[in-house]
């Protein structure tokens, strides 16, 4: 009878789960709550997945702040040849106030597909506005299985104020075990069921509507000011330490190489934010002014070492402090596998006497564009050296051609300025908005007015933006445009074969051929290999038209015969292959200049008539060629 | 049959055995929520970056 009594006691005990577990299975069953895991099916783009939008809820207590990232696509089953890359971090990872093409992975997106053409490159951006390490924690160790050839990180600005950060949170904000626990716990839908209830709950005792008066926010700041060396200070740090530390050891075990970025921000050219009153030493405020006396006299050195020491005492650790950036190199140290990107470098290099301002960042912390243009170099040397996609870089974009090429229009530069004035009116800047200017509006300024204030999606606004130029028969203003949406959308031909179009109008056969092999990989189609077969015999590069003329000969949709060509071009990349290894003789650059004249190519034929000249100023073949073709000219 | 019957007998008269466990289970989530709450300025911070 006694052991029956202690069995029942046993299962009694045990009943609470069995009753929690039946819980969790009804509401499964009944579709309540959501799935947190990082990527699902792509609903548009089969065999393809992108990150849930449901992912960042887990990270924030009210579901209605959560953040939404980038919906970037990416094969199920990696492709052979792809170097696949994720990019994990916050608002300057993502791009704020810019986004899409402004965003640093996509400067570096361009840069890699234009150093290497013949490689395929994902990068797929996982950050988040208002995030912190233990999202970036959460994200990262869900990517194992995902294949990547290499992870960038650049985080640590969010981590006392972002989503379950030490200045964010309740009470339990400092201890990173049981935040993990929670946002472990936060996966059942029990969880999220007591998290609503309890919400609501709490929005009854403190009533529906939030006060949104300045006052009100000022006096909350008040409560979150984090002072130097103070405990909460020590618990940001510690709590980043903790989530890179793990992070780092995780991907170290899988051997998947890190890239992660030490941090920048604005130091002459923005004054604290909070500063503490009273002993000089201690003010934030004193050694800003401090510091921009020394720059005004010249003692740069000295205005470092003050600017920097006034972030460090800003009461609104809205800047990382010093020590975040520490933790970075002792994790690069502690780690081989994770290298550290000298973003910091990068930017003093930039800066005048190395030190940071307006001309790199916007407010606080966001690069502007040519910030941005830097942030991906810094990534991208630190890829080179680490010789991660090739051990040859030599025909790479350098970062001034990268400035000049990339494809930001002017819609997307100016929505980052007005997104900034609207950010600078607010608290805790305050600065008043210039008054609006009496004139009428430019397209642009009207497309990137709507986008600030979300009357349109950016894509709305680029195929706006599209048919004016077309409409003001801009061809290079709308290959702009459709280089960006090409940017945006990788997997869409139309972009790329518009881009290629677009760029032979312009007489760019480099940059249409470029465009246009993208478009046939994606998706080969006869006027696309006949525009890329006919671009490449152009640009005396008969071995790679062969290719595509062979495919148009296979799908013709012409009444003309390419038989005759293909003859032609198979003989022409013999003739070229024997040139190559007797550059010096004159029969074989003649025979290749009368064969690209028999087709009416003039700029192939005039090539080896100038080489067969070089060699033989009087060789009489030549000569007669070289009349041919100006009689053609003429 | 037997024994269901006097588990459950059991269970009505025991009360603190099952449902004891199942209401501090209840109270240990409830208030691992409430301490990781985000502050009420959070919203408007996150505008910020």
């Amino acid at each position: 009878m006694k052991k029956r009594l202690w069995l029942f006691k046993g299962l009694a005990v045990l009943l609470p789960v069995l009753l929690l577990g039946l819980a969790e299975g009804f509401l499964r069953l009944f579709g309540y709550g959501q799935d947190y895991r990082l990527f699902v099916e792509d609903p548009q783009h089969n065999g393809f997945l992108i990150m849930n939008q449901h992912a960042s809820e887990r990270y924030f207590t009210e579901t209605a702040n959560a953040t939404v990232g980038n919906f970037e696509p990416f094969r199920q089953r990696k492709a052979d040849g792809t170097f696949r890359i994720f990019v994990l971090g916050e608002s300057t990872t993502i791009g704020y106030p810019y986004f899409h093409n402004g965003s640093f992975h996509r400067w570096l997106h361009y840069r890699l597909m234009h150093t290497f053409p013949n490689r395929n490159f994902e990068i797929i951006n996982l950050s988040l506005t208002a995030v912190n390490s233990y999202t970036v924690f959460g994200f990262g160790k869900q990517l194992i299985d995902y294949e990547p050839d290499a992870i960038l990180i650049y985080t640590g600005h969010n981590e006392y104020y972002g989503a379950m950060g030490v200045g964010s949170t309740s009470s339990l904000g400092g201890h990173p075990a049981l935040v993990r626990l929670v946002l472990k716990l936060r996966e059942f839908r029990l969880m999220q069921l007591l998290n609503r209830m309890l919400g609501g709950i709490r929005k009854t005792v403190s009533g529906e509507n939030v006060d949104l008066r300045e006052n009100l926010m000022k006096r909350m700041a008040a409560d979150q000011q984090i002072p130097y060396g103070s405990e909460a200070y020590h618990q940001g740090i510690e709590q980043f330490k903790t989530n890179l530390n793990e992070l780092c050891q995780l991907f170290s075990e899988h051997h998947i190489p890190v890239l992660i970025s030490n941090l920048v921000s604005n130091e002459k050219d923005l004054k604290p934010f909070i500063s503490a009153p009273g002993n000089a030493a201690q003010s934030a405020q004193e050694q800003f002014k401090q510091a921009q006396q020394a720059y005004a006299k010249g003692d740069f050195k000295a205005a470092k070492n003050r600017f920097v020491r006034a972030k460090e005492l800003d009461l609104l650790r809205f800047r990382a402090p010093e020590a975040i950036n520490q933790v970075i190199q002792e994790l690069t140290a502690q780690y081989p596998n994770v290298t550290e990107v000298d973003t910091r470098a990068v930017f003093e290099r930039y800066s005048p006497n190395g030190i940071l301002g307006h001309e790199t960042l916007l407010e606080h912390v966001h690069p502007n564009l040519y910030g941005y243009a830097l942030l991906s170099d810094a990534f991208y040397e630190a890829l080179k050296k680490r010789k991660l996609i090739a051990a040859d870089w030599t025909n790479e974009l350098s970062l001034a051609q990268l400035r000049q090429h990339m494809p930001i229009t002017s819609v997307d530069s100016l929505k980052g300025v007005f997104e900034m004035l609207i950010l600078k009116e607010g608290w805790p800047f305050n600065e008043p908005m210039p008054p609006e200017e009496k004139r009428a509006k430019t397209v642009e300024e009207q497309l990137a007015g709507a986008l600030v204030v979300k009357q349109l999606s950016w894509r709305d606004a680029m195929d706006q933006l599209l048919a004016h130029y077309q409409n003001e028969n801009n061809p290079q203003g709308a290959l702009q445009v459709t280089e960006a949406l090409s940017l945006e959308y990788p997997y869409d031909p139309g972009f790329y074969a518009q881009a290629g179009k677009l760029s032979l109008s312009l007489n760019q056969p480099e940059q249409a051929v470029w465009h246009l092999k993208k478009a046939f990989d994606l998706e080969p189609a006869f006027p696309t290999a006949q525009s890329l077969f006919i671009s490449l015999l152009k640009l005396d590069r008969p071995d790679e038209a062969l290719v595509y003329l062979r495919y148009a000969a296979a799908h013709n949709e012409t009444q003309f015969s390419l038989t005759e060509l293909q003859t032609f071009v198979e003989q022409l990349v013999s003739v070229k292959n024997r040139y190559l290894t007797d550059t010096t003789n004159v029969a074989l650059s003649n025979q290749l200049a009368a064969g690209y004249l028999k087709f009416a190519n003039a700029d192939g034929a005039a090539k080896y008539v100038a080489k067969s000249l070089r060699t033989d100023p009087r060789n009489a073949v030549a000569l007669q060629l070289k009349s041919q073709l100006q009689a053609i000219k003429n | 049959m037997e024994f269901l019957r006097e588990f459950w007998l059991f269970m009505r008269t025991r009360k603190r055995y099952w449902l004891y466990p199942l209401l501090i289970l209840l109270l240990l989530l409830s208030a691992l929520t409430v301490l990781t709450t985000g502050s009420a300025l959070a919203p408007f911070i996150y505008s910020l970056f």
